[in-house]
């Protein structure tokens, strides 16, 4: 029987299966207000300018303004229009229009924006706008 | 099987054109739409040359920075989610919804299928997968998928069109616009359908176009009349475009029911396979000769009343030789008047069976025959071709489609024109 211990290789960062190289997980870079208004390319005047300030400040209530626009752009086509005031007892997906595929694409869009982790499938238990706020507040405030 | 199946709209966004109108008078002055091109910006590539589609920014990864010409009153949210292609194909559907004289509302009746040709759209592909590499494997956009892959076409339009019908999409490389015709023929044949949608689209840029020249396959001329050569002894390869066909093909009887005048007729189509090698035609065009004798016996129809042939050559030696010696065979020699349409366009790959089967429905409306461009010096094979070099304005009454794709895959469809019975 052989004893000898196992030799483990030295640890390393996964590799990329398409380049090979290892896959590194570097702080990202500050971005400038510029960068934020090309991300948001299409979004509404008022949603770039509060996604401005919320990157700055990380005052909730900024996210809070830049929110109905956020929602209006993802609303999938032929949906509930936006233009009606949006209220916290408000029904995602029936009185909104915000199906649940839309609904991650917006989660995608604060995670690459502003760093907001979201797992897809928090998302999908949520019913009402309110919900939809508390939820982003908390996971806001976990950064 | 006794359906006679008619085409009643067409639309189009080509490197010849963005309308019927357009895309008839390149065809008649033989025009191309060939440009510079540098796929990706500041590179110095081999390939110099693409059919550009005019007045489509559809190249940023952002796809809010897109645009496209005026007249197509496109829906930024629905572009958005779309691949570049589709972005072209909701323009040509547009066209040819218009000219069926079929509002959007009237295609959720299960009467009404759709079949899509494309091969997705690797840069969106690329995209998604980068991003996603780079979040360590973690996050992916939730529309990578259904913008992407082959079949983003048909999931698209299928949804957007309201379609209860029949809906498929077709991968079979530069024959796949080619087998969504001809199987879109065949649902109406066999009474599953009333009509279809037919669309093809490709994208067009670095990733849809430069693999290619990883096999050789692409031109590295830079004057556009010694880049897309068909037939041509000097040719060294083919010049890629993008775009998007729509077609709308319906039993006859709905035609006339909807009191809409059918364009042509489609007599019948055939396919036929090499069984040879992955990625040269065979020799001598075995499959592609098979697939002509197939569509002919189909539309009941023999090789002398064939007027006019719209090559699949797409000036890539092997093939165009392959495509002569089956031209020839079924044929004979100095034949039925051919020409490849593609020294206009380039190779629109998935897009270029349904593009050119569109032609041949013009040639046929409106009574003319391409001629064949750029063509200086037949090689040995090609010079037993009848290849007229202007086009002729007469009716060629019954007119053939040639496609042929990677791993030996051909069709051929027959039309004719609604009077030539």
């Amino acid at each position: 029987m052989n004893t000898s211990p196992v030799q483990l290789p030295p640890p390393t960062h996964p590799t990329s299966p398409l380049t090979g190289q290892p896959i590194l997980a570097d702080a990202p870079a500050r971005k400038s207000p510029e960068q934020i208004a090309e991300e948001l390319l299409g979004f509404s005047p008022s949603c770039v300018d509060a996604a401005i300030r919320f990157y700055a400040s990380g005052d909730f209530a900024d996210f809070c303004v830049m929110l109905p626009g956020m929602i209006a752009f993802h609303l999938p086509r032929g949906a509930a229009a936006s233009s009606t005031t949006l209220t916290d007892d408000l029904r995602l997906k029936e009185d909104i229009g915000l199906d649940s595929l839309a609904l991650t694409e917006m989660a995608f869009k604060l995670d690459d924006l502003f760093g907001i982790s979201i797992e897809t499938r928090d998302v999908f238990g949520l019913e009402t706008l309110g919900d939809l706020k508390a939820f982003l507040k908390q996971r806001c405030d976990s950064r | 099987m006794n359906t006679t199946v008619v085409i009643t709209g067409l639309g189009f966004v080509t490197s010849i054109g963005h309308s019927r109108s357009a895309v008839s008078e390149a065809l008649r002055s033989l025009t191309h739409g060939l440009a510079p091109w540098s796929a990706v910006a500041g590179a110095d590539l081999t390939t110099k040359l693409a059919g550009v589609l005019r007045g489509f920014e559809v190249g940023s990864a952002n796809p809010a920075a897109w645009s496209w010409p005026r007249e197509f009153a496109l829906d930024v949210s629905v572009a958005r989610v779309m691949p570049p292609h589709g972005v072209y194909a909701l323009a040509a559907l547009q066209q040819a919804l218009g000219e069926a004289q079929l509002p959007p509302g009237a295609l959720g009746d299960g009467a009404t299928g759709l079949y899509c040709a494309s091969a997705g759209s690797p840069r969106t592909l690329h995209q998604h997968l980068s991003k996603l590499e780079a979040s360590g494997w973690r996050r992916g956009h939730p529309h990578a998928v259904i913008s992407s892959i082959a079949g983003a076409l048909n999931f698209h339009l299928g949804a957007l069109l309201g379609i209860r019908g029949a809906s498929c999409g077709f991968v079979s490389a530069c024959s796949s616009g080619s087998h969504a015709l001809g199987f879109g023929m065949d649902e109406i044949r066999l009474g599953r359908q009333e009509r279809m949608i037919v669309v093809a689209a490709e994208d067009l840029n670095a990733e849809s176009a430069l693999p290619f020249s990883g096999m050789g396959a692409l031109s590295r001329a830079s004057d556009p009349v010694l880049g897309s050569r068909p037939f041509d002894r000097g040719r060294d390869g083919f010049v890629p475009t993008g775009g998007a066909v729509a077609m709308v093909i319906e039993s006859e009887a709905s035609a006339v029911a909807r009191g809409v005048r059918a364009l042509a007729e489609m007599a019948g189509w055939g396919q036929a396979s090499d069984g040879y090698h992955v990625a040269i035609p065979h020799p001598d065009g075995r499959g592609l000769s098979d697939a002509m004798r197939l569509a002919l016996r189909d539309a009941a129809v023999p090789p002398k009343k064939i007027g006019y042939v719209n090559a699949h050559a797409t000036s890539t030696p092997a093939g165009d030789r392959a495509e002569a010696r089956a031209l020839v065979e079924i044929f004979g020699p100095q034949g039925v008047p051919v020409s490849s349409t593609k020294a206009l366009t380039g190779h629109g790959l998935s897009l270029a069976g349904l593009m050119e089967a569109a032609f041949c429905v013009l040639a046929l409306d409106e009574s003319f025959m391409p001629g064949q461009a750029h063509l200086s010096e037949p090689d040995e094979d090609s010079a037993r071709l009848n290849l007229p070099r202007k086009t002729q304005f007469v009716q060629p009454g019954v007119v053939l489609n040639n496609s042929t794709g990677f791993g030996g895959s051909n069709v051929s469809h027959v039309f004719s024109a609604t009077n030539h019975r």
